[in-house]
């Protein structure tokens, strides 16, 4: 193609350097000794099983500072019933308490970004509110609501409602100035705009304060139950710790760890499944991958 | 989010030709203050129907700012723009713009993409799928589809980006540095590209760049900025016969013309960056 007296066409095969093979990242050779991915993700909570097996079965530590396995196993079938209970009396609490606060504060997340005047009415309003203890409420909440699932579920529902306007406002004025010009000479008017730019780009980051707003709700519950409540898996807990049953409490311990987890990993599979096109929603962090690089 | 005009600009004919008629633009006396910086002083500029104007200027001459005058961002601090003899107010699908930063909505597919503005203005299902699938294809990306931008190579975006803005049928088409952050080699095919659609299509373009070669290869006129104030220096016809192909940019009378207004540039801004 070329015929300049200055360029040389290479053959193929033909390489330019002649050290280009030298230059090549050496193996190193510990990374020739890999450990499978799968046994490095179950290396750790067997390790930490194995050790807490033997201290208890031992007799090296209390029963009374750490429960045995099998007597956990033991308070599950013995208190089955009343733990079967608990668990519904909890989760339903956590539920309709994020729901309605998170839906709450979506709405007034998408509100503030719509609307100047109901921006500027409580904006500062919610500012104020917002690094208010919620945990320092619950006396007041119990005056208001009394005692039962009332105040429980107020609780949560405020704890949700914060986190999740906060994100919502944030996310609305994170939306791409570019995004909201292109939409304007494609010919979009204000509620198009807020339709088809506004909400679809800010939906994973609402998704990620969900589970924001999950993670607070359970320690909400909890709080709430331990003081002026006669049901759930906290008040489970509060009366299996004055009998000295750590065996029982623990079992509660593990039933609201199992309930969080399951619920955040629907949450971030949820998320992936909706949100293909988001690096939020859709594939692993980044700065992971290249930072913790697998060789 | 910006602050930006809330008024909805009014919606094109429904029904009508796909082909809207190209109109042209009448800048007249504009200038434009941030605060107490004069960024265009008294700009006035006459576009016919149909004409590929390139603006060109080292950064701080103001092309971007006009270009959002007027694409309706932005209201001048004095001065009138028209296009097609109305006064621009607000922005538009008439005046329809590819940036130089990614544009195209990373939540919809090439497909919603380049059927945004078609939806917005309420074409119906059957017409608008075929519509947009003829765009697609305009832009070579048939089977793409349903990718999503995040899938696409930066060249593949500024196509759905193009294919977006024309698909709105604009009387006038803005494109602020459109394929400024492309390789070399994408770029040309780009440009070549875009020169076939446009051919096509005849509307109005008004095309900013920094990059002379560019604005040459391309353009009908070539309107030369200078920096501090903004303001327009100079006006070339440029002479090349369409269509114009890989060999137009190796003619010399092309490399003399843009030694030319090089000279011209570095003569504008020199001392302008100092401030």
């Amino acid at each position: 193609m070329s015929s300049h007296p200055d360029v040389r066409v290479l053959q193929p095969h033909e390489e330019l350097a002649p050290d280009a093979a030298a230059s090549a990242p050496a193996v190193r050779p510990w990374t020739r000794l890999r450990i499978p991915r799968a046994v490095q993700l179950v290396l750790v909570p067997a390790a930490i099983i194995a050790v807490w097996i033997f201290l208890t079965h031992a007799e090296l530590v209390d029963e009374v500072y750490l429960p045995r396995p099998d007597t956990m196993w033991d308070r599950v079938v013995t208190l089955r019933a009343e733990l079967w209970e608990a668990i519904l009396t909890s989760g339903s609490m956590i539920l309709i308490g994020t729901l309605s606060g998170g839906l709450a504060g979506i709405f007034v997340g998408l509100l503030f970004g719509f609307s100047r005047v109901a921006r500027d009415l409580f904006e500062f309003t919610l500012d104020v509110i917002r690094p208010v203890p919620i945990f320092a409420l619950i006396p007041i909440f119990i005056l208001w609501f009394g005692i039962g699932r009332t105040p429980q579920i107020a609780l949560v529902a405020l704890g949700v409602f914060l986190i999740l306007s906060f994100t919502t406002i944030e996310a609305v004025r994170n939306v791409a100035r570019i995004h909201v010009l292109a939409a304007m000479t494609c010919g979009a008017d204000r509620l198009a705009i807020y339709r088809t730019v506004v909400v679809p780009s800010i939906l994973p980051q609402i998704l990620l304060g969900v589970r924001f707003g999950f993670i607070a709700a359970w320690g909400l519950d909890v709080a709430a139950e331990f003081s002026g409540s006669v049901h759930g898996l906290g008040f489970f807990m509060i009366v299996r710790g004055q009998y000295l049953d750590t065996a029982g409490v623990s079992v509660a311990v593990l039933i609201y760890c199992s309930m969080a987890i399951i619920v955040d990993r629907g949450l971030r599979f949820l998320s992936r499944r909706l949100f293909p096109w988001s690096p939020r929603g859709g594939h692993e962090d980044l700065a992971g991958e290249i930072l913790g690089g697998r060789g | 989010m910006g602050r930006v005009p809330t008024t909805p600009s009014q919606a094109l004919p429904q029904g009508s030709d796909e082909r809207q008629s190209p109109v042209g633009l009448e800048v007249s006396d504009v200038s434009m203050k941030f605060g107490e910086n004069l960024v265009l002083d008294n700009v006035s500029l006459s576009v016919k129907p149909g004409e590929f104007t390139c603006l060109i200027g080292a950064s701080g001459c103001g092309k971007s700012t006009l270009l959002n005058l007027i694409a309706g961002f932005t209201k001048p601090t004095s001065g009138t723009l028209r296009a097609g003899g109305e006064l621009i107010k607000a922005p538009g699908p008439e005046r329809a713009m590819v940036f130089q930063d990614d544009a195209v909505f990373p939540w919809y597919t090439v497909h919603q993409n380049v059927e945004y503005g078609l939806k917005l203005r309420g074409v119906r299902r059957e017409e608008r799928h075929a519509a947009t699938k003829s765009f697609i294809k305009m832009v070579g990306l048939e089977g793409r589809e349903k990718s999503y931008p995040s899938q696409l190579s930066g060249g593949m975006r500024k196509r759905v980006d193009v294919a977006r803005a024309i698909a709105v049928a604009p009387r006038i088409l803005l494109m602020d540095e459109p394929f400024a952050a492309l390789d070399a080699i994408t770029k040309a095919r780009m440009q070549e590209e875009f020169l076939d659609i446009w051919e096509k299509r005849q509307t109005t373009v008004i095309f900013v760049t920094h990059d002379i070669e560019e604005a040459l290869f391309l353009g009908d006129r070539i309107v030369l900025m200078g920096t501090h104030p903004g303001r327009i220096l100079s006006e070339t016809i440029v002479p090349f016969a369409r269509p114009r192909s890989e060999k137009t940019r190796t003619m010399p009378e092309l490399q003399e013309l843009r030694a030319t207004l090089l000279q011209q540039l570095r003569i504008s801004s020199a001392g302008g960056d100092a401030k």
